[in-house]
């Protein structure tokens, strides 16, 4: 709704140009309005000034006047327009308009004059210069008083004057460029005859935007201008020889070029125009590139097409003289905002100005002012002029940076790969910053159950990578940045490495790796020449392999963000176990088994793996189903260890082992009569010292599994050679029994981690620590759990209840291979545990995990062996097909065709029927591989087989067809 | 895995994988978007292309879904007011600048800087949203499977009521897509500034579609009902500032859905929205977390959504899960000292 009423506003503003829509706009003034009707609406801070007329023209009148006696400030507006032309005298603080001037009344004649529409305005002290839109130059004269004499009026020109400009070092002399192409050269003193005529082109005329006086080559007279046909012309007006060509010309634009601005303090220029972009160019005679080879020293990209561009009034005190001053430019469309520009961040504005109730940017000028703050004033084409502090808070002012996200991250579809890049926006001198420096450091801060935090400082130290700037053999460049920076909260077990301070020179190394710098073409191209290694980072040399040298320009002010992967080690985030689990499982019962043994496959899959709390949970489902089978109640124990018997362990220590981690169901089941269970659970609870004393030769085994799980992970993951470090067996029993909350963090990550001895801890450990502040949790536990107890028939050990609590403790884990697992296993066959909304979304996303690690063919067996209850919704909501559907395309036009499905080989767009295969002409579907011949005709693979190889024939099947294969 | 340099001039405001993890696409104010292949021999990644996409910051990136072309299509979107689909040309070589081929400009409707820009997940089809700072919400849907240059814009949807408050210093727009494939109806969350709302598709017209039409039928409609297809079903409540970032876990089998958000006033909240039977959702919040104790920029759920990242501006990445008694603890944290003081020399061109 306010969409539709906003589009109306702006249709009828496009039509009908102004409207005086806004309420604030006072009532019409006399025509002969003294000094002291005052129009202004100041809203807050700012100054807001409603003109009456349509206006264009904006300038700023530097010349201190004294009005009723009163001294107010030096810096003034002047307003033109149609029949308008209009002083406002504003307060020092140039809050308020103190008075309102109509300089065309005259009030020592009666005939107010015709003037017809105002197109640009100049001042200089009291003199203002209005350029007419038909050509004609009316000078006026202020008195200090603040009234004003037309002084003469300058006729030469025979279309719009479109810029004008006051040669500064001679007050009198005044240049016009205007729409007929030229650039005239007027004496103020002198008659009303142009001095001098310049033409950039003598054939036709080429329109002159903008025109401005060079005051900073020193020893000539230097005039630019830019045209319609893009070109920025200089001119020297004392080389008046010729005066039909210009001293220089450059084409910068791809159209036409609006708007000129030269640099306050140096031979630069600030050019702009309809393909939206600001060139800013060095125009000294020194600058020898010529014509469309020109090339502009920088480039700013913008949003639209740009009609005005101009440099700010006072510097920022930044070394480099181009970094000293703000552009501004405005543009051409309805936008309505003026964006500023520095070119030390020249992609990203300084500040975007909304103008006044949003609308269309007339004219713009950076003003000066008493206490040298940025200000600039808008005048928009709803007539009203507007300005902005752009120090100010102010809520039609936008700084972009602000709002522009600086840290950015991603999950890769590991369960636990991220990639994230965090980068320091400085609006300093020297802006971003070489991130010369990195650090990544994952920090355990919490334990998971919240309770009984161990201050046990295992900060792992995961990576410690220095970007180290290395000179560029070409270039010299003196220093390199220090590397020392460390954070100041440096954990205490942190490794810190002593970092090579500063490499050396010689980096041969990096130059073998660096990727050549991308030409994008010139149109891009900046002074930022950098050579910037792209892409991979080289490869760490073996003599410094903590550094990595990054190649660095000299003239690059921001050395290029990095994304740094960070591989979090959880035990769900391991690529091994996932692969071995989701290519071993069997997720379908196979002919003569029972659920009992493929319940005891995949716990032998899942041991295999090395995820040995997933394997016991499989043999615990396993007995439960075996119980089922039987329906005798066996003693689980015996069940327990015949299990285990099995598995290449000992009995003693896999019982304690298993247990350790059947203390999790026991804790679950409490109320459970298994006297064994309940020992264990209650072993469980015991305090860590206690369970320090269990024999130790339970350790060594554990630690074999670890050794052997690790180096496969390693392994198979780094392809780089991986020196593991095992923690000595006290630390590690003593983390493991005691449970202690230590991060799970598997240093898996990282970038330097070929030579960096790295801790490695168990994976179960996270589950461990999961179990044991379960324990410490269990008497609120226990009494949830038995009022559920209390409700259900069924036994706690009953396949339904363990399947439930197995099922939902892995979906809190995120273990997406247990759960489609078991729903693939169980589902049909017991009907009720597993809930189809639960299954369609386990089976769902594992197929979708599936194929995003490329098993394409696990996927596939997925799908297969999905249960048949809700296999035609997976496949239907999923677009998983079972079967190959083909889409096929009209081989004349490209449409899709619909009706293949039902037979029909005729293309709806362009009523053909398709080419059938010239052998046997039957339309090519399915899966039939179509073999096209050179001669564009088409058949069966086997159709053209049975021709060319059976027949033996060369020739084309086609009749009147003379291709022949040779 | 290796830190990379990205080559940008600029700040990167997003970066995203690929399906299948083997790509990264990095978008900066640079005005470039860089695509990155993985050299899985050196588990390096490697310079695919870089192109100069737009004409002011690139503040977002989405890659389609690898099933509705062979080769991999991306959409950006910028502060120049466009949304670009670009598709890449297997032919052309890396590094080229050509790889990357524009396939449409969207959003040319929009006259203010787009936000965010989302393909919807695969089983939706191939369409998009986006959303700029005119706070308008719209639907791209491709139409023509085999010309994909062809987008319609099918779903317009104002989401802020009253035209921009004029006070506001900055704006803040963001999307998400359900994820969840086996909801009745198809649900997304649009953030525009401090306010988030869910909108769907209306039950009861969603029940029609499962007794068994084609997808091909049902991509017609709407066409005739663009605007009264969505409703709204909800909204975030108790947000203090700018809504940053806003992400949809993957609902692994539960019956809710888990929705982060990450806001100015420097909290993470975690939402859980549970469907009712009318198809309304009812929303609750599940954590306020402040650890970053400045504004968060950026919260994602990881692929099952057990695991939630956030990024803030005091420079670290925070990981979250609820522990056993459902409550989000931080996991770890993750800091880069990128912002480090140590800027280098500073050497300016004369």
């Amino acid at each position: 709704m306010s969409s539709s009423q906003s589009n109306l506003a702006r249709f009828a503003f496009n039509i009908y140009g102004s409207l005086t829509s806004d309420n604030n706009t006072p009532s019409s003034p006399s025509p002969t309005s003294s000094f002291n009707s005052i129009k202004k609406v100041n809203s807050g801070n700012k100054l807001v000034y409603h003109c009456d007329r349509e206006t264009t023209a904006l300038s700023q009148l530097n010349y201190p006047l004294s009005i009723s006696n009163t001294e107010i400030g030096s810096h003034h507006a002047v307003i033109g327009g149609k029949n308008y032309l209009h002083l406002l005298c504003l307060s020092s603080d140039q809050h308020h308009v103190v008075h309102d001037i109509n300089l065309l009344d005259n009030p020592y004649s009666r005939v107010v004059p015709k003037l017809s529409s105002i197109n640009t305005i100049k001042t200089h002290e009291n003199t203002i210069a209005c350029g007419l839109s038909n050509g004609v130059i009316s000078i006026y004269k202020l008195t200090p008083s603040g009234k004003s004499t037309l002084s003469t009026k300058l006729a030469d020109h025979k279309r719009t004057i479109n810029s004008m400009d006051f040669i500064h070092d001679r007050e009198d002399l005044l240049l016009s460029g205007s729409q007929d192409g030229s650039i005239k050269l007027w004496d103020l003193r002198s008659g009303n005859k142009p001095m001098l005529t310049l033409q950039s082109n003598n054939m036709h005329s080429d329109p002159i935007r903008a025109c401005q006086y060079s005051p900073h080559s020193s020893h000539k007279l230097s005039v630019l201008s830019v045209h319609d046909s893009g070109a920025l012309c200089k001119f020297d007006l004392r080389a008046n020889t010729n005066s039909y060509t210009p001293d220089r010309k450059w084409n910068l634009h791809s159209g036409p070029a609006l708007s000129l601005h030269i640099h306050p303090e140096s031979e630069y220029v600030a050019t702009a125009g309809r393909d939206q972009k600001i060139c800013v160019f060095n125009y000294s005679d020194s600058n020898q590139a010529t014509g469309s080879r020109a090339t502009p020293e920088h480039m700013i990209n913008t949003y639209g097409p740009i009609v005005k561009v101009r440099w700010s009034a006072y510097d920022n005190n930044a070394k480099n003289q181009l970094y000293k001053y703000d552009i501004a430019c405005s543009y051409l469309n309805d936008d309505s905002t003026v964006t500023v520009y520095n070119l030390k961040r020249k992609y990203i504005p300084k500040h975007i100005v909304n103008s006044y109730s949003r609308k269309a940017v007339q004219n713009f000028l950076w003003a000066q002012n008493s206490n040298r703050s940025s200000t600039l004033w808008c005048l928009t084409k709803a007539n009203v002029f507007t300005s902005y502090d752009l120090d100010a808070s102010d809520g039609d002012i936008t700084r972009p940076l602000e709002e522009l996200p600086k840290v950015s991250m991603s999950w890769n579809n590991n369960f636990g790969d991220l990639s994230f890049v965090n980068q320091y926006d400085s609006d300093e001198e020297s802006i971003v910053s070489e991130e010369s420096s990195e650090m990544v450091e994952m920090t355990r801060s919490h334990t998971y159950s919240g309770e009984q935090e161990e201050d046990i400082e295992s900060t792992d130290n995961i990576s410690r990578t220095s970007l180290a700037s290395a000179p560029i053999p070409s270039i010299p460049f003196p220093t390199s940045s220090s590397l020392t920076n460390s954070p100041l909260d440096k954990p205490p077990l942190v490794r810190s490495y002593t970092h090579n301070p500063k490499p050396t020179s010689s980096s041969p190394i990096n130059t073998t790796f660096t990727r050549p710098r991308l030409n994008r073409g010139s149109s891009s191209t900046t002074t930022h020449d950098s050579s910037i290694s792209y892409g991979s980072t080289p490869f760490p040399a073996p003599a410094q392999p903590r550094h990595k040298k990054v190649q660095q320009s000299t003239a690059s002010y921001i050395s290029s963000p990095y994304v740094i992967p960070v591989s979090l080690g959880i035990p769900s985030n391991d690529e091994y176990v996932f692969r071995t689990l989701a290519m071993g499982y069997v997720v379908k019962i196979p002919d003569g088994f029972k659920l009992t043994d493929v319940l005891r496959m995949n716990a032998d899959v899942a041991e295999d793996a090395g995820v040995l709390r997933v394997a016991s949970i499989w043999r615990m489902l396993a007995i439960a189903a075996e119980e089922l089978d039987v329906t005798v109640i066996s003693p689980i124990t015996e069940e327990t260890g015949g299990d285990i018997a099995l598995s290449p362990i000992p009995p003693t220590m896999s019982e304690k082992s298993i247990a350790s981690d059947l203390n999790f169901v026991g804790s679950y089941n409490s109320a459970s009569t298994k006297e064994r269970v309940d020992e264990k659970s209650d072993g469980g609870n015991e305090s860590p010292a206690e369970l320090e004393m269990l024999p130790s030769s339970v350790k060594p085994h554990w630690h074999d599994l670890d050794n052997e799980n690790l180096h496969l992970m390693t392994n198979v993951f780094n392809s780089s050679p991986t020196s593991v470090g095992i923690s000595s067996n006290n630390t590690y029993s003593s983390m493991a029994i005691s449970a202690s909350p230590a991060a799970s963090i598997r240093p898996l990550t990282a970038s330097i981690k070929p030579l960096v001895p790295l801790q490695l801890q168990r994976n179960e450990l996270f589950l461990e620590k999961k179990e044991s502040s379960t324990n410490t949790l269990k008497s609120g536990l226990t009494m949830a759990l038995s009022e559920i107890e209390q409700k259900e028939d069924l036994l706690p050990w009953h396949l339904s209840n363990l399947v439930q609590q197995a099922v939902g403790y892995a979906c809190t884990q995120g273990d997406v291979v247990f759960c489609a697992t078991v729903s693939l296993l169980l589902y049909d066959k017991f009907p009720g545990i597993i809930s189809k909304n639960e299954c369609l979304e386990w089976i769902g996303s594992y197929i979708d995990i599936l194929r995003r690690k490329r098993m394409f063919v696990q996927a596939g067996n997925v799908i297969k062996s999905a249960p048949k209850s809700i296999q035609s919704t997976l496949v239907q909501k999923q677009q998983f097909s079972t079967d190959v559907n083909p889409k096929f395309f009209c081989c004349w036009c490209n449409k899709l065709l619909e009706n293949t499905s039902k037979g029909y080989y005729y293309c709806q767009e362009c009523k053909t029927n398709q080419s059938n295969c010239i052998y046997c002409n039957e339309p090519c579907d399915g899966l039939a591989v179509v073999v096209s011949l050179k001669c564009g005709h088409r058949g069966h693979f086997g159709c053209l087989k049975e021709w060319f190889i059976e027949g033996e024939n060369i020739e084309c099947p086609t009749p009147g067809c003379d291709y022949t294969l040779n | 895995m290796k830190p990379f340099l990205t080559g940008h001039e600029e700040l990167i405001h997003d970066i995203k994988y690929d399906f299948y993890g083997k790509h990264i696409a990095t978008v900066s104010s640079d005005q470039h978007i860089k695509v990155f292949d993985l050299d899985s021999t050196t588990s390096s990644w490697v310079l695919n292309d870089s192109w100069k996409a737009h004409d002011s910051s690139i503040v977002r990136v989405s890659w389609a879904h690898p099933e509705f072309s062979s080769s991999k299509i991306l959409a950006s979107c910028s502060f120049d007011r466009t949304v670009k689909i670009w598709q890449e040309q297997p032919d052309e070589l890396h590094g080229s600048g050509r790889r990357w081929t524009k396939l449409a400009t969207l959003a040319i409707e929009s006259y203010a800087p787009i936000y965010d820009v989302v393909f919807a997940p695969n089983h939706l089809g191939l369409k998009l949203g986006c959303v700029g700072s005119d706070g308008i919400f719209r639907i791209y849907e491709s139409l023509e499977p085999s010309d994909l240059s062809q987008w319609a814009l099918t779903t317009e949807i104002p989401i802020l009521n009253s035209s921009l408050p004029a006070k506001s210093l900055q704006s803040s727009f963001a999307i998400e897509w359900c994820p969840s494939k086996f909801t009745t109806t198809e649900k997304f969350i649009v953030v525009a500034l401090d306010q988030g709302f869910i909108y769907g598709t209306a039950p009861n017209r969603n029940k029609l579609d499962d007794s068994g039409d084609s997808p091909l039928s049902q991509s017609h409609e709407p066409n005739k009902e663009s605007e009264s297809k969505y409703i709204k079903l909800g909204n975030l409540p108790e947000h203090n500032g700018l809504i940053r970032s806003v992400s949809w876990a993957p609902s692994m089998g539960r019956n809710y859905h888990l929705i982060a958000t990450g806001c100015k006033d420097g909290y993470v909240r975690i939402f859980k929205a549970t469907e009712t039977p009318q198809g309304d959702l009812k929303i609750e919040t599940l954590a306020k977390l402040s650890d970053h104790k400045s504004e968060v920029w950026r919260v994602n759920w990881n692929m099952t959504g057990t695991i939630l990242s956030s990024a803030g501006d005091d420079g670290k990445l925070r990981l979250w899960k609820s522990n056993y008694l459902s409550e989000w603890k931080c996991m770890s944290v993750i800091n880069t000292s990128n912002r480090s003081d140590n800027r280098g020399i500073e050497a300016e061109p004369k």
